[in-house]
């Protein structure tokens, strides 16, 4: 079936669905229409635009169904290991044990979006003394506590040091409720004296090399810990094989993001540019298919692109954006507003470079960990934005601060004043709740501006 | 000589007298206070950077990562043109790793301070007795005996905190931010001179309390040591706006056999809610 590209609400998906497996759609197990998903509770499903594209329905259904994935990794025998807050580096230590699977709670940040807070999470937080003074990560002791979201995993690894304090006081919590964790140390990535031995990093950081033979240690001690609940040592091959695999989907996913953040006409919308990027901290606990998910929406958009069809207008504003959104609707919101997504900085830049190839895979994962754009200065990460910005042309730049977060009140000022300063571009600073609904005249108002900005600069 | 500044109980001031330069760590003004405004930020942060600024003679200053919003200070020091300064990453675990890591840490900070002074730490003019140990108030009857943590608390708070306990009450532990480097083990004199960074890091980062800890019971079991020698009638726990960590220690305090907790967030100047609440618990005290 031959259809232009197009933005449906659910609503309209459920025609679309009809058509597509009238006309012979194939779906992976987890396939379905993706109302179900809205009548199983996540009503968020309802304010938001779809790609109508296979590919875009495929990733949804990826997203949506890990609960159940999960689940059923624990029925066929696999360990659930919650990797918490490094956001790309673990994961691949544990996918390296054919009976381990890795996730994030972290993940929890997005139910009450997804469920428009009837899941009652952050008021099970605050219950437990983490109110909305404290960034919507807060929902992950909700979902431990109800038990509702996720399987509670058969170990915790979190990684402290150099992280959010909100994360740390949340984990910290999760603890204290009867869940053991491995605690290992991220160090604050410091620049090297001109006497110290330096590495430069994947992101493009520079950092002294006993920093990397401390997170090496660490990572061996996560290694042990594995080891320990598998059963068995853990070969380097192993290892060296899932990073393979993984660079394989880095590498794939880098592609996704160069097509169509510097294609004239966007190929595929922002919201579905964010849930691909999202896959990329822990595979969605399933790196097979989320190779084949990457693969089916790269064959999409360069279908797309080679038949110049765009999903928005040739003239959308490039626009560059700064940490995850809470609230979903907000990517849908800058494409009301006449922009589109080119470039992004969600907090992970590390999970989506291809890991060194070393000798030893342990020092490339070290080498990966303290890649973190959160375990550096905030020069760093606006350097780390701009290198960014020059490469996918983008006109302007959106921080999107997290409600509560500790690290935005002031890295947001910072990175916004060394933009200004270095590249001249617009820059606005807005903060999107977990449901925007009622921020939206004003984050409107902002974006528009910012957008109309860009675009009469084209003109001088 | 310059100045080093610093607001850490982590920081170890010895290895800054060592190196030829005059520690000073920072005390809060009630007038710092006010310019503390910025939502988001701990006021603990706005008041130390507000303090560096009236600095009018040069000065160097420590910063650490104790926490996030402190890491970020440095970063919003140098982002306003300060220069002289130093940010020492400080673990928050304290395995032999942490300890190793930490000891690193040291020797760049000597480094720096080197660079300022002209010359390298002069280890043996470290005392290795113990830190000074913080007397408690003699305890007076009919006063309630109350445990203050929190913080940083400054001088101008703890006066302030004093004139309103009056004569119902008195904080016989002083265990906020701080003033925790009291507990801080004595230095091995022989350790010293062996590998003085790597027991300086093993003092500090092993027995200096501090709720950032992790795993976080092992302050929760110290303070209940510390509870278990030093009677108190009550908790009270100072903390500042926008200050994560205390504030998730609330709740954690609630949860344990402990005397009751009065938490109360108080940007400097004494306010009538503040001093309400704590009239309150003094009177739910029996005081």
């Amino acid at each position: 079936m031959n259809t232009l590209p197009a933005q449906l609400t659910l609503s309209q998906w459920q025609e679309r669905y009809a058509q597509l497996k009238a006309t012979g759609l194939q779906e992976p197990a987890y396939g379905g229409p993706l109302l179900r998903h809205a009548d199983q509770g996540d009503k968020r499903l309802g304010c938001l635009k779809f790609d109508n594209s296979p590919a875009a329905l495929h990733l949804w259904n990826f997203l949506l169904t890990e609960e159940d994935r999960l689940r059923q990794h624990r029925t066929d025998g696999k360990r659930i290991i919650g990797t918490m807050k490094d956001l790309g580096t673990v994961p691949i230590l544990v996918n390296s044990f054919d009976d381990m699977v890795a996730f994030y709670p972290d993940g929890a940040w997005w139910t009450p979006c997804l469920k428009q807070m009837n899941e009652g999470l952050f008021e099970i937080a605050a219950q437990r003394g983490l109110d909305e003074s404290f960034c919507p990560v807060r929902a992950m002791v909700g979902a431990f506590v109800n038990g509702k979201h996720f399987p509670i995993p058969d170990a915790l690894i979190c990684s402290v040091g150099a992280t959010c304090d909100d994360f740390s006081v949340a984990a910290q919590r999760v603890e204290s409720l009867g869940h053991s964790i491995f605690w290992w140390e991220m160090p604050h990535r410091r620049t090297s004296s001109a006497t110290e031995s330096s590495v430069v990093l994947p992101c493009g950081f520079t950092a002294p090399q006993y920093q990397i033979d401390h997170l090496r240690r660490q990572l061996q001690k996560i290694q042990q810990f594995l080891e320990h609940k598998a059963g068995r040592t853990l070969h380097p091959d192993d290892l060296r094989r899932t990073i393979r695999k993984v660079n394989h989907i880095r590498r794939m996913f880098r592609d996704i993001q160069q097509l169509c953040f510097t294609t004239p006409i966007a190929p595929m919308g922002s919201l579905e540019l964010l849930i691909a990027e999202m896959l990329m901290i822990h595979f969605c606990s399933d790196m097979a298919q989320t190779e084949w998910i990457l693969n089916v929406l790269l064959s999409e958009i360069r279908t797309r692109i080679n038949n110049t069809a765009g999903i928005l207008p040739a003239d959308a504003a490039r626009i560059f954006w700064v940490n995850p959104v809470a609230d979903l609707y907000a990517m849908n919101l800058l494409e009301e507003c006449g922009g589109r997504l080119c470039g992004t900085e969600f907090l992970f830049a590390h999970a989506l470079e291809p890991i060194p190839d070393q000798d030893d895979p342990l020092t490339a994962l070290a080498q990966m960990a303290l890649s973190d754009p959160m375990a550096g200065s905030a020069f760093d990460r606006a350097e780390l934005i701009a290198r960014k910005i020059r490469q996918f042309g983008s006109e302007a730049v959106v921080i999107s601060r997290i409600p509560g977060a500790s690290h935005c009140a002031s890295e947001g000022r910072i990175i916004s004043r060394w933009i200004q300063d270095n590249l001249g571009l617009p820059t606005i600073e807005i903060e999107v709740p977990t449901l925007s609904d009622s921020y939206r005249p004003s984050l409107q108002t902002r974006l528009e501006a910012l957008i109309e900005t860009a675009k009469t600069r084209r003109k001088s | 000589m310059m100045p080093v500044w610093y607001n850490c109980p982590f920081v170890p001031a010895e290895l800054i007298a060592a190196c030829g330069l005059p520690p000073r760590r920072f005390d809060a003004e009630a007038a710092d206070f006010c310019a503390a405004q910025t939502e988001g930020i701990c006021f603990a942060v706005e008041t130390f950077l507000t303090g560096l600024k009236k600095q009018t003679s040069p000065y160097a200053v420590i910063f650490t990562t104790l926490c996030d919003q402190m890491r970020r200070a440095y970063d919003l020091y140098q982002a306003n043109g300060g220069n002289n300064g130093f940010l020492l990453n400080v673990p928050v675990t304290t395995g032999p790793d942490a300890v190793s890591l930490f000891a690193e840490e040291l020797r760049q900070m000597e480094q720096f301070l080197g660079r300022l002074s002209g010359h390298a730490a002069q280890f043996d003019t470290i005392k290795t007795d113990a830190p000074l140990s913080k007397l408690s108030e003699p305890q007076q009857n009919n006063r309630a005996k109350i445990a203050l943590i929190g913080g940083p608390v400054s001088a101008c708070q703890l006066a302030a905190l004093e004139h309103s306990l009056g004569d119902r009450g008195t904080i016989v532990l002083n265990a906020a931010e701080n003033a925790v480097g009291q507990f801080r083990r004595p230095l091995n004199p022989q350790a010293m001179k062996n590998d003085p960074h790597l027991e300086l890091a093993a003092a500090y980062l092993q027995t200096t309390p501090s709720m950032r800890t992790r795993p976080g019971h092992l302050f929760y079991a110290w303070l209940e040591t510390q509870l278990q020698t030093t009677a108190v009638d009550g908790i009270l726990l100072l903390r500042h706006p926008f200050c994560d960590h205390w504030r998730g220690v609330e709740y954690q305090l609630r949860q344990r056999p402990l005397p009751p907790v009065l938490a109360i967030e108080w940007n400097g100047s004494p306010q009538a809610a503040a001093i309400s609440r704590l009239e309150a618990f003094l009177e739910m005290l029996g005081r």
